[in-house]
């Protein structure tokens, strides 16, 4: 090979991490709802799945619930990179301290992108961050066990090796109790009945990552370069077919008699952060905001912040306490005319002794619901 | 006994691997035992074979978690349910059910660290031990390459499990290292077994060649004429992905990286892949291949050098374990050492380091403290790498009951640090020796690990005494395979899920 090929080739190498990627349209998806009201590193926390007050609210103010903890491995040096590739690529302008509005090019170029690779549908990172883990590390384990199962193969490499994994399959193996003939041929009719549907799901980013016998999965690197996907793209279908398969099996338990105990021990995921969970309980027992303060050794503020998650969370969880009905009204009338979500433009438009604590709380009751 | 009938019954083999008859016999004679033989080669069928036999438990310390867990993992597929490991892969929940059932066990793993640890050895105390085994016991010595501080304790803790029958295994000992197991182990009428370093149907070559790039383009032609499957070994995590990278360009695709920056479950997807034949070739840092038994491996490439004969010999040896012929290309360039003596170098901690450490920490300190006062928080600012900073934690702990104050030790430690930097660029300018040495270089292997020269040449043998390339040429061309991407996801869903021999 001559010397001018050899270094073109080296040249495609050089861009190590490749910054323009779906993860970078992604993020400028994010920056175009939050539209300059929060600094990008909300973005960053959003989708590192940071579990605090402020991460959560924002998530559910601007609905962007279902990225939450998409990609819990960013490293903040190449979120910052990428925010200064879409600047200077001229996507995006700066309004504030790292604050940035989408451009009228920016869109343009989002549009686009998301024309040819819309965002996964059933992505819903927030209600199934906890148990994606679990529930994919118990799929492959049962396939890859079942599979060697009926080719009477007992002498294999387990594909996951935490005990826990481990255990809950010999548990479920037990519970079942079916011939192995018969449990894999359920289990195949259930996954094929969980993934076959006309919605818009990719089934072989995920088939194609399963292991049996004499038969090895793919890495994701691999399938993404099979199915010649952006690495990033490939990782929300992965993710977003996940989650579809969670929601049907906890839709209709009963059509999954094997598949549903890849649910065991999950309810509901973790709503509350802990403190405000104490908070919570605090004010079921009639203290307000003061006592609970003091009580904790906490300021006013960090309080306010967990009743704001908590009426995020608690659809039923009364407002009127905090904020009189009359009061609410007002703020909900002027949230709409101005079609903001920035606190202090709020404030004044309402130009009464209302404060910030008020506003959010009513916001909170606007977002998306969980 | 008829041991072969045991080993049929037991494991399904019809006769032993060089070596492994030796040393059960010497075992069951109730022998203390040195066994040194070539990784691949069987290490572990010693010590089942004669747990199998005896009453009680058998007790083995590794000092390599990966390996550890492949060995356990291997032993569990091939059938073998009463073995355990214990080590820091264990949550606090977990080993305190592993530790109360202990004595459920026929075969317990175990750290050196967690040895240390004075429940876990209690308990140990307690159970009837039949057998203690040392795995890469030249880790013992201060002349191996991988000497550990932790591994010095092992003699006392010999004496105070009553001085069981002990077995002391390695891949690769030197004289001194053989000597320095004997002595810290007290076992000085113990027998040992050795088998030739010598793989007579792996031929050895050396390549040179001006710089990084020209290296890469060698891997490429000799992926493309090579009969695989193969592995390309690197020193860098960047290069490997790199180059992997540069083969796809060139049409080479059944190729993969492997290196230990990856999730536990794509490093057991591509060992698995590379296993069934679905990767030809894997471009790994030295982390792989510990735990593969693949028996068909045609060729190992070393892009960069290893760090010392015993890592060359025993990554040279993943090849043709099926006894075919096969081939070892080592690459060189003009510089690569500078390369291993920084990785040498990053290794240990520097001495000025070490005198910002004595000065940060408070010397009043007593024994049971020291662990708190090193923090992570001082690791970092003391800008410490993992692996320097286990090795000073390792030295600290282990000689902080022995003489004195912090600052005795400390000096010592640096006294230590500097014996052991001088030892590992020793060991890089032997294996810059060997490469360069124009004489046979398979006489020059046997040789180092103190054996004699051949008593007769062989074909194939090294770029000295002449090899053919020709003969490693694959006879007939690759078949085309059908596009797995092709099928639909219940195809391959079906095939996953029913038996493989149904209908045919
Ligand atoms: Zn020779």
């Amino acid at each position: 090979m001559n010397q001018h090929l050899f270094s073109k080739i080296m040249n495609v190498l050089v861009g190590e991490k490749r910054v323009e990627t779906y993860l970078s349209c992604l993020i400028l998806s994010c920056l175009q709802k939050i539209n300059g009201e929060r600094t990008t590193y909300s973005i960053y926390h959003l989708l590192k799945g940071k579990k605090s007050s402020q991460t959560i609210q924002d998530a559910h103010l601007f609905n962007m619930t279902n990225l939450f903890q998409t990609f819990p491995q960013l490293s903040r040096n190449f979120f910052e990179e990428i925010i200064r590739d879409l600047n200077s690529k001229n996507y995006i302008q700066i309004v504030d301290v790292d604050k940035y509005k989408i451009t009228t090019r920016g869109m343009a170029h989002l549009e686009q992108t998301l024309i040819k690779m819309p965002i996964p549908g059933a992505l819903n990172g927030w209600k199934y961050h906890s148990i994606q883990e679990d529930f994919w590390k118990r799929l492959t384990l049962l396939i890859q066990v079942c599979s060697n199962l009926i080719n009477y193969n007992s002498s294999y490499i387990p594909i996951q090796n935490d005990n826990k994994t481990s255990d809950w399959v010999k548990e479920i193996l037990i519970k079942l109790s079916k011939k192995r003939e018969e449990l894999s041929n359920e289990l195949l009719q259930e996954v094929i009945n969980c993934l076959n549907t006309k919605d818009e799901i990719m089934p072989e980013v995920v088939v194609w990552r399963l292991t049996g016998h004499k038969q090895i999965g793919l890495t994701s690197v691999q399938v993404a370069e099979l199915f010649k996907m952006d690495m990033n793209y490939f990782h929300l279908h992965f993710l977003s077919t996940i989650h579809y398969m969670i929601d049907r099996i906890s839709a209709s338990r009963n059509q999954y008699p094997i598949l549903q105990n890849l649910l065991i021990d999950y309810q509901k995921p973790i709503v509350l952060t802990n403190s405000s969970l104490v908070t919570y309980r605090y004010l079921q027992l009639g203290y307000n905001i003061d006592e609970i303060a003091s009580a904790r050794n906490l300021k006013n503020s960090t309080i306010e912040d967990h009743i704001v998650e908590i009426a995020l969370n608690e659809t039923d969880f009364s407002l009127e306490p905090f904020v009189p009905i009359e009061v609410e009204h007002k703020i909900r009338v002027v949230i709409q005319k101005l079609n903001s979500k920035q606190l202090k433009m709020i404030r004044q438009e309402l130009k009464e002794n209302i404060s910030y604590f008020q506003i959010r709380l009513v916001q909170a009751r606007l977002g998306e619901p969980i | 006994m008829n041991l072969e009938g045991t080993l049929f019954e037991l494991f399904g083999f019809k006769e032993f691997r060089p070596g492994q008859k030796e040393i059960i016999t010497s075992l069951l004679e109730n022998k203390d035992t040195i066994g040194v033989l070539p990784t691949g080669t069987g290490k572990s069928l010693c010590y089942q074979f004669v747990g199998n036999i005896l009453d009680g438990h058998v007790l083995i310390v590794s000092p390599l978690l990966s390996l550890m867990q492949d060995q356990v993992e291997q032993m569990k597929a091939k059938g073998e349910k009463s073995v355990v490991a214990i080590n820091s892969f264990l949550n606090h929940d977990q080993k305190n059910v592993v530790i109360h059932s202990l004595a459920s066990y026929k075969f317990i793993f175990i750290s050196p660290e967690m040895l240390q640890v004075e429940y876990i050895f209690k308990k140990l105390q307690h159970l009837n031990i039949s057998l203690f085994v040392i795995d890469e016991a030249h880790c013992i010595s201060q002349w191996g390459y991988d000497f550990r501080t932790d591994y010095l304790k092992l003699g006392e803790i010999r004496k105070q499990l009553q001085s069981p029958l002990t077995l002391a295994l390695t891949a690769t000992a030197t004289t001194e290292v053989t000597k320095d197991i004997i002595l810290t182990l007290a076992i000085q009428q113990a027998a040992i077994y050795e088998t030739t370093v010598d793989r007579p149907n792996i031929a050895i070559k050396t390549e040179f060649y001006e710089d990084m790039k020209a290296k890469q383009l060698a891997v490429i032609s000799h992926l493309k004429n090579l009969e695989g499957p193969g592995i390309i070994y690197f020193s860098s995590k960047k290069l490997a992905e790199q180059t992997v990278e540069l083969l796809k360009l060139h049409g080479i695709t059944k190729v993969m990286a492997y290196h230990g920056g990856m999730t536990h479950e794509d490093r057991i997807l591509i060992q698995q892949q590379f296993l069934y034949g679905q990767v030809d070739y894997i471009c790994a840092t030295s982390a792989f291949g510990m735990g593969i038994n693949k028996e068909d491996i045609r060729f190992v490439i070393h892009f960069h050098m290893p760090l010392q004969m015993e890592s060359y010999l025993q990554e040279i040896g993943r090849a043709g374990r099926d006894g075919k012929q096969s081939i070892a290309i080592l690459l060189y360039a003009n510089g690569d050492e500078s390369l291993a003596l920084q990785l040498a170098e990053g290794e240990l901690p520097s001495l000025s380091q070490l005198d910002w450490l004595t000065h940060e920490i408070d010397h009043s300190v007593v024994k049971e403290n020291v662990t708190k006062i090193l923090t992570e928080e001082i690791r970092h600012r003391g800008g410490f790498t993992e692996i320097q900073w286990r090795v000073t934690l390792d030295y600290i702990q282990s000689h902080f009951d022995q003489h004195g104050t912090l600052n005795t030790i400390m000096n010592k430690f640096k006294n230590f640090v500097c014996t052991r930097r001088n030892l590992k660029i020793k060991k890089i300018f032997e294996m810059v020796n060997f490469i360069k040495k124009t004489d046979c270089k398979r006489n020059a292997i046997l040789n180092h690990f103190g054996e004699p020269d051949l008593a007769h040449k062989i074909s194939n043998c090294c770029d000295h005494c002449g090899l053919n390339l020709n003969d490693f040429h694959p006879i007939k061309s690759k078949s085309e395979e059908v596009k797995d991407e092709m099928k639909d996801w219940v195809w391959k869903l079906t095939k996953l899920l029913t038996p493989i021999d149904k209908g045919e």
